[in-house]
């Protein structure tokens, strides 16, 4: 009797430990919908949806179940389910019509839901990343880098790729502001955004084909659909360039009109001489001064949208770092330390050399819900940029180059809900450019004009374990009207065309494990200064020629990615990589010297070569006390050369991660605390390609990698209440122990080291006004 | 009522804002107007005789550079005056002027090498022994104006570097600031 009992509750038991799991999407939008509830009728159990919109039902006997799903403003939904196993679901729900009032809606576009490595920064995160450029908001994320000239100007680098491989769109819209250049930092905001993306895989191709490298979103909050006037103000203060950054944003609805919102935006950013351990930096200040302004009119069948922004900076180069000549070059190298001349008190004023660089952005964004089938999108904009390099006063020259760019683009995309279990987008963009130089000619004047379709399709299978991805497109880009001022030169037009593709999976094992593969077929066009690139670009102190017989670049991407999460305690990501393209194009020091007015300038080329690119980006975040948190992360990477059977020049070395953190219980006071350090390990780049010169160095650099080093970072926050308002601290100290290093992806490693310790505070105050009811 | 004017307003005062665009600044001095200098000349006069002159002319017009070469005899004191001209501009613009009434800012160095493209440090100093004849309004060298008095036979280089050296940083020597000019001339002495 009794072993029959144990038997029969063996049996129970075991048929009562059913999973139920899977994410609740906004069916409209493609959003993960946070807080939805899920409940089984006949148990009465009910979850609600994580911030990632997870839901998970456990201790479920096999059997069949009502489940009922809501949320606010949507319809709720009913279905019945069979369970004898873990079983996973996935649920979308359909918008109330009527009901768009004060909800906000998190409109993702297809990043989240596709297949493939991608990495957002929002949210708490971001927070703490506030008062950076952009570049310096992005290298959290692994696998992430920074292509810097001196401490002000940096870009990103994914995986070793950079500038023309990596496309940065800025509210939907196609940044296009001379990126070819390594020294020339993206014209956005980052206060802009409430949201970060960053897209490293295959998938990036449904931004553009030429996204070789990867795509980068910066995407702001959707407008506020609450009535009344809410905002925030952030303030930072840093101590190292003694740098202070102020940013406001004031949104708003109104309760009479709800369709319509609006939002203001404004940053500025002021920072002096940069110090590295030991002295200043001269002439490295930087003033930058964006706003941003936004309109919308939104009813739940079609809406439009305004967007208007400016960003202004004007950035001193370090003029330790602006050398004549080859000679001024190998002087400096010698030294290990700038001239005394260079390195003088501190101050905010900035004089030549400096950069100075403008960007305005229009954009006018419509969509139109096609019923229940799809949604229409239009976005139509116009991009200005400005950017004027002026090197050094000489008596002897105007010393100057002025580039100013237009740039119109129009994309029209239908996203439809489900065509026979397809979900998915097609679409066509277009894009006309005007380019005009004045002064010193680099690069010519020229037109481009540029048009594309594509198209984007996801297929879920029923128990929601599989999902497939599979897109092409298709870019035609021609180039015309190449000429200069003098009516000395005219390049004949060059057209390319070319067709990539993605496909991809995603198989969730379990609710605690996902597996993504993905291939994809990239096509670059060359770069403006590839093709066209004469003379000598100051800012590198080389003489730059471009090869107007350049192919495009074309090649593969594979990855493999495996996600890990159980709960909060443990989360681990895996992405691993394999790249290998044809016809890539880099930048090739030559042993030839150009001898002009001003001396002898080392001759650089752009060739083309085949070559591979593999490597892994790993991150472990394990909580294994419930208030403490260590987190590991490794990127790695081995990029090589094949056409000469060497390294690729100018890779990302590897580097590792580790922080420890600790959340101090909240108090009635105070909130969200936290207190993290973390070190960072980089290793010096030993795989350059190498080749003895005349004096058995190597003739490809002029310099060899820098040692590696190892940076602490300290940092802690809280939330606290002032006058009602939950105000957010921020307080940290980056390069902790003032530690005296170079980086490799710096071009200023010639001259200078890298800043030295950097305290900051950060303070962000929210606010509202309600209307009066 | 209000309510609904002062709402439209708002929305036409975003609309106006929108309209303020940038355009294209054509304010600049002038295009491509690259006041660059195409040649340097120098005029070699020997002290003890005025008729026997040695004129070298550096000079890159169009991307060619022609370079003479420069021929001083043995054991004899020159005069050299050196000559920065603008020859793409029409009438040819002589710089020279602009070192001079600049001259708190320029330092022209004449050095004398035994390789092409050489090391500052690597300049010889038994060759000729060369002094500057003008100075600035702080008493330091301006450079436009040497003795050269040669010592030995030699085959090397002769260099003419402009330095400027802006906000008071000349100091009468090479390393401050950056090069304007750095050209090489053929050297023989005989």
């Amino acid at each position: 009797m009794l072993i029959l009992g144990v038997l029969i509750s063996q049996s129970v038991w075991a048929q009562c430990n059913y999973t139920l799991s899977g994410k609740i999407l906004d069916q409209n939008s493609n959003a993960n919908l946070i807080g939805a509830t899920i409940a089984v009728k006949e148990t009465q159990q009910a979850v609600m949806s994580d911030e990632n919109g997870n839901y998970k039902l456990d201790g479920l006997c096999a059997g069949e179940y009502t489940i009922r799903v809501s949320h606010i403003g949507c319809h709720p939904l009913e279905f019945k389910i069979s369970i004898n196993k873990d079983t996973r679901k996935n649920i979308s729900l359909e918008h109330a019509v009527s009901e768009l009032r004060g909800i906000t809606v998190e409109t993702t576009n297809a990043a989240k839901s596709m297949t493939g490595p991608v990495s957002e920064v929002s949210g708490r995160d971001l927070e703490k990343l506030r008062g950076l450029s952009l570049a310096e908001s992005l290298k959290e994320v692994n696998g992430v880098t920074m292509l810097q000239t001196g401490a002000t100007v940096s870009k990103p680098m994914i995986n070793g790729l950079h500038s023309n491989r990596v496309l940065i769109y800025n509210n939907g819209v196609r940044q296009e502001g001379q990126q070819w250049g390594s020294e020339h930092a993206p014209e956005i905001d980052p206060f802009v955004a409430n949201k970060l993306v960053v897209i490293k895989g295959a998938n990036a191709i449904r931004y553009g084909g030429d996204a070789v490298g990867g795509v980068i979103l910066v995407e702001p909050k959707p407008l506020t659909t609450t009535p009344g006037i809410q905002g925030e103000v952030n303030l930072g203060a840093f101590s190292n360039s003694r740098m202070g950054v102020a940013s406001a944003l004031v949104e708003g609805n109104f309760s009479k009109l709800p369709a319509l919102s609006w939002r203001v935006q404004g940053t500025t950013r002021r920072s002096g001489s940069i110090r590295a351990p030991g002295y200043w930096m001269n002439n490295t200040g930087m003033d930058e001064k964006n706003f941003s302004l936004t309109a919308g009119w939104r009813k739940p069948s079609y809406g439009i949208e305004l967007f208007y922004s400016q960003f202004n900076t004007d950035i001193g180069v370090f003029t330790g770092a602006h050398m004549s000549n080859r000679n001024d070059l190998k002087e400096a190298i010698k030294r290990g330390r700038p001239l005394e001349e260079f390195t003088g008190d501190f101050s905010y004023d900035i004089n030549r050399p400096e950069q100075i660089a403008e960007h305005e952005l229009f954009k006018v964004k419509a969509y139109l819900n096609t019923g229940k089938i799809g949604k229409l999108n239009l976005n139509v904009a116009r991009q200005f940029n400005y950017r004027d390099e002026l090197d050094r006063n000489s008596a002897l020259s105007v010393n100057s180059l002025t580039l100013n760019l237009t740039t119109y683009t129009a994309d029209l995309t239908w996203d439809h809900f489900n065509w026979h279990g397809l979900k998915g987008t097609i679409g066509a963009t277009g894009m006309y450019q005007r380019n005009h130089y004045l002064a010193r000619r680099f690069i010519p004047n020229y037109e481009l004009e540029q048009w594309g379709l594509f198209v984007s399709e996801r297929w879920e299978s029923k128990d929601n374990k599989w999902m497939l991805e599979a897109g092409g497109r298709f870019d035609s880009r021609s180039f015309y009207n190449i000429d200069d001022n003098l009516g000395e030169i005219n390049f004949p037009e060059r057209d390319y065309n070319g067709f990539t593709g993605i496909l991809g999976a995603t198989y969730y094992v379990n609710d605690r494990l996902s597996i993504t593969a993905n291939a994809s077929h990239v096509y670059r066009v060359p770069g403006v200064n590839e093709l066209y690139a004469d003379g000598l670009h100051h800012g590198t102190g080389l003489i730059e020629k471009g090869n107007v017989n350049l192919d495009a670049e074309h090649g593969w991407k594979f990855n493999l990615s495996g996600n890990y999460r159980l709960n909060d305690q443990l989360e681990a990501d895996v992405n691993m990589y394999y790249n290998r393209f044809n016809n890539f194009i880099y930048q090739q020091l030559s042993d030839s010297i150009i001898v002009t007015i001003r001396g002898a300038f080392p001759f650089t080329y752009y060739a083309q070569s085949d070559v591979n690119m593999k490597g892994i980006d790993a991150q472990v975040k394990w909580l294994f006390l419930p208030r403490w948190r260590f987190s590991s992360k490794a990127s790695i990477l081995r990029a090589k050369n094949e056409s000469i059977d060497d390294w690729l020049i100018s890779m990302p070395s590897d580097r590792f991660t580790q922080e420890l953190s600790f959340y101090p219980v909240n108090t009635k006071a105070w909130k969200d605390n936290f207190i993290s350090l973390s070190m960072t390990n980089v290793t010096k780049q030993a795989r350059v390609p190498f080749e003895a010169g005349k004096d058995g160095e190597n003739a490809l650099d002029l310099m060899p990698p820098p040692d590696a080093y190892t940076l602490v970072n300290l940092e802690g926050g809280t939330t606290h209440n002032i006058a009602k308002r939950p105000v957010t601290f921020t307080v940290g100290a980056s390069n902790l122990l003032n530690t005296r290093y170079r980086e490799y992806l710096n071009t200023f490693r010639y001259f200078a080291d890298e800043a030295g310790i950097n305290v900051y505070l950060k303070v962000k105050v929210p606010f509202q006004i309600n209307p009066k009811k | 009522m209000l309510k609904k004017y002062s709402t439209l307003a708002l929305f036409a005062a975003l609309m106006l804002a929108f309209a303020s665009c940038k355009k294209e600044s054509n304010d600049k001095p002038t295009e491509n107007e690259n006041e660059e200098i195409s040649t340097v000349k120098l005029t070699f006069v020997n002290d003890a005789d005025a008729n026997d002159k040695v004129i070298a002319t550096w000079r890159s017009i169009d991307g060619n550079v022609t370079i003479d070469s420069v021929k001083l005899k043995l054991n004899t004191t020159y005069t050299v005056n050196t000559d920065f001209i603008d020859e793409n501009a029409s009438p040819a613009d002589t710089i020279t002027n602009e070192i001079r009434e600049e001259s708190d800012e320029h330092h022209v160095f004449h050095m004398i090498f035994t390789q092409a493209d050489a090391s500052i440090a690597d300049a010889l100093t038994t060759v000729a022994t060369i002094t500057p004849l003008d100075k600035d309004e702080n008493n330091l060298p301006v450079g436009l104006e040497y003795s050269v008095s040669t010592k030995e036979a030699f085959t090397g280089f002769y260099r003419v570097i402009v330095r400027h050296q802006p906000d008071g940083a000349k100091d009468g020597t090479f390393a401050p600031g950056s090069t304007d000019v750095d050209t090489e001339f053929p050297l023989v002495i005989k």
